[in-house]
């Protein structure tokens, strides 16, 4: 047993070319926000650091973040980050069953003390001593909390694992807790989303198993690289907010338009998430672009603040507690030094550098 | 909309327009829980720039920064994203289209505009924006120190570079 594989060792065995493991590196480290120095910095990680185990475990959930996951439009990720996975365990992908994959568990927390990622999709419930989620024979609570003991830090998937989603909806009979307030000794990285972007998932993994460190974190735990952005200011709908022109019911007139879909209860306004710059399906469309307004699926409690309600009171909804860039508070701002950073503020938020225009 | 723009005046008159315009908009949206109540239509500092007309709106709805190209209005689909060079950087806008006024391109500062307390300081944080986009420095962190001369930079030939820098 090679004690110090690399993840480059690893893949050349699988028959992935030099050329691949690459323009792999290239193409992620761009989907990451990074320039051309972060590539050679993955690439000699990838060769020289040894191979970071990941666990993926599943509590409540439904498994529509492995199937965003898998779909990934990212050319090699079939190839490559299924093949940094697959190899530990993860239940819906793994070839073993029974015993023998409860046992990859054992031997991971083993030969991987401190040093493995926990990935978790879904949630574990309270209620009942764990029992509405019964995993490998015991409370998945149980499991969960024996699989984080010797973990290096844990990524939480979706919002099921982030804020409880759908089985912690009111009145949330089970007791669906998300891990966060279950785990309360090691990182935890919130990828929330119902399901999370494939390309945001896929590169929050890489990111982690490549660099060994979690990437930089908003007040509420999420990567910021890609939950800083708020839909409503990417949106290519935007313009007709600007100008007052809004959907006021199905298939009117405004709707064929494709005018703003605010009044139809859009939660683009209060939803931190990169739908609408990365979009879904390689790029193709988001739900807004297919006419329909954001339910708000990455934000905390979106089950129970209703699909198509009309956002009302947005400060009750807390835009600048969100927002960690604006640091801006409720109380307002009467002009002076405040004034001049918010302007900064915003401005450098839309402006990007004409050198990384031009690399 | 058009060449023309050159001319200042011009812009001013882009000014009035827009105001007016804004103020039909907000009309229309004063009973939505968006608009915040101690704001006001006011067009801050509108320019003649390359050909182009750009400035900033701010509205009870939000802060946005709006650029006239020197373009047909149907050139481009609403909503697609042109990338418009300023002194500070790359903006990316979204093409849009007024009623009375024509092609606009719009880019989003703050939206929606609750933490103004007062209309005047939405009126100053426009300037304050208007003024970043236009100075190039402002985005900048203070520049560092200047490098030091090291003696181990004489055996690199640094030192001669230096020096020649220097007497240029």
């Amino acid at each position: 047993m090679a004690a110090a594989e690399t993840f480059y060792d690893f893949i050349r065995r699988q028959g992935i070319t030099r050329r691949s493991f690459t323009k792999f590196c290239s193409l992620t480290a761009a989907s990451l926000g990074f320039g051309p120095g972060a590539a050679r910095a993955m690439a000699m990680a990838l060769e020289t650091k040894e191979r970071v185990a990941v666990i993926w475990m599943h509590g409540l959930e439904c498994t529509c973040c492995s199937e965003s996951f898998i779909r990934s439009a990212h050319p090699l990720v079939k190839d490559v980050v299924l093949s940094m996975i697959s190899l530990d365990y993860d239940d819906t992908i793994m070839a073993a069953a029974g015993d023998q994959a409860e046992a990859i568990l054992e031997e991971t927390k083993e030969k991987y003390k401190g040093k493995y990622i926990l990935a978790v999709e879904g949630n574990p419930p309270l209620n009942e001593d764990g029992m509405f989620c019964i995993d490998g024979g015991r409370p998945f609570v149980e499991k969960l909390k024996w699989m984080a003991k010797d973990a290096f830090a844990i990524i939480a998937w979706g919002a099921c694992a982030s804020w409880g989603c759908v089985q912690a909806a009111k009145p949330n009979p089970t007791q669906a807790t998300p891990i966060d307030k279950v785990i309360l000794d090691k990182p935890i990285i919130k990828v929330p989303g119902c399901p999370p972007i494939a390309e945001v998932m896929t590169g929050v993994v890489t990111f982690i198993t490549t660099f060994g460190k979690l990437p930089e974190l908003d007040r509420q735990g999420r990567p910021k690289m890609f939950y800083s952005q708020r839909i409503h200011d990417k949106c290519y709908r935007r313009p007709h907010y600007d100008a007052g022109q809004f959907v006021e019911e199905w298939d009117d007139e405004g709707a064929r338009k494709g005018y703003c879909l605010y009044k139809m209860g859009c939660k683009g306004p209060t939803t931190y998430n990169a739908c609408s710059t990365i979009r879904w399906n390689g790029g193709v469309s988001f739900p807004i672009q297919s006419g329909h307004g954001c339910i708000g699926c990455s934000e905390d409690g979106f089950w129970d603040n209703g699909f198509y309600d009309r956002l009302t009171n947005l400060h009750q909804f807390g835009i600048e507690a969100n927002a960690d860039k604006v640091g801006l508070t409720a109380a307002g701002i009467v002009g002076g030094a405040i004034a001049a950073h918010a302007a900064v503020t915003a401005v450098k938020r839309v402006t990007s550098k004409r050198e990384k225009a031009d690399a | 909309m058009n060449a023309n723009l050159a001319n200042s005046d011009l812009a001013l008159a882009v000014r009035k327009r827009l105001e007016a315009r804004y103020r039909h908009i907000h009309a229309a949206m004063a009973d939505l829980p968006i608009c915040n109540p101690v704001l006001s239509v006011a067009a801050t500092g509108f320019r003649a720039f390359g050909g182009r007309a750009f400035g900033i709106v701010t509205t009870p709805m939000n802060l946005v920064a709006l650029d006239f190209p020197d373009a047909p209005p149907a050139a481009r689909a609403m909503g697609t994203k042109v990338r418009i060079g300023l002194p500070t950087g790359e903006v990316d806008f979204l093409a849009g289209e007024l009623d009375t006024i024509g092609r606009v391109d719009s880019c989003s500062l703050l939206s929606p505009v609750f933490e103004f307390a007062i209309m005047e300081a939405a009126m100053e944080t426009a300037e304050e924006a208007l003024r970043a986009f236009f100075d190039p420095s402002a985005l900048e962190p203070p520049p560092p120190p200047a490098a030091r001369l090291k003696r181990r930079d004489l055996l690199r030939g640094r030192f001669r570079k230096h020096e020649e820098a220097m007497t240029e």
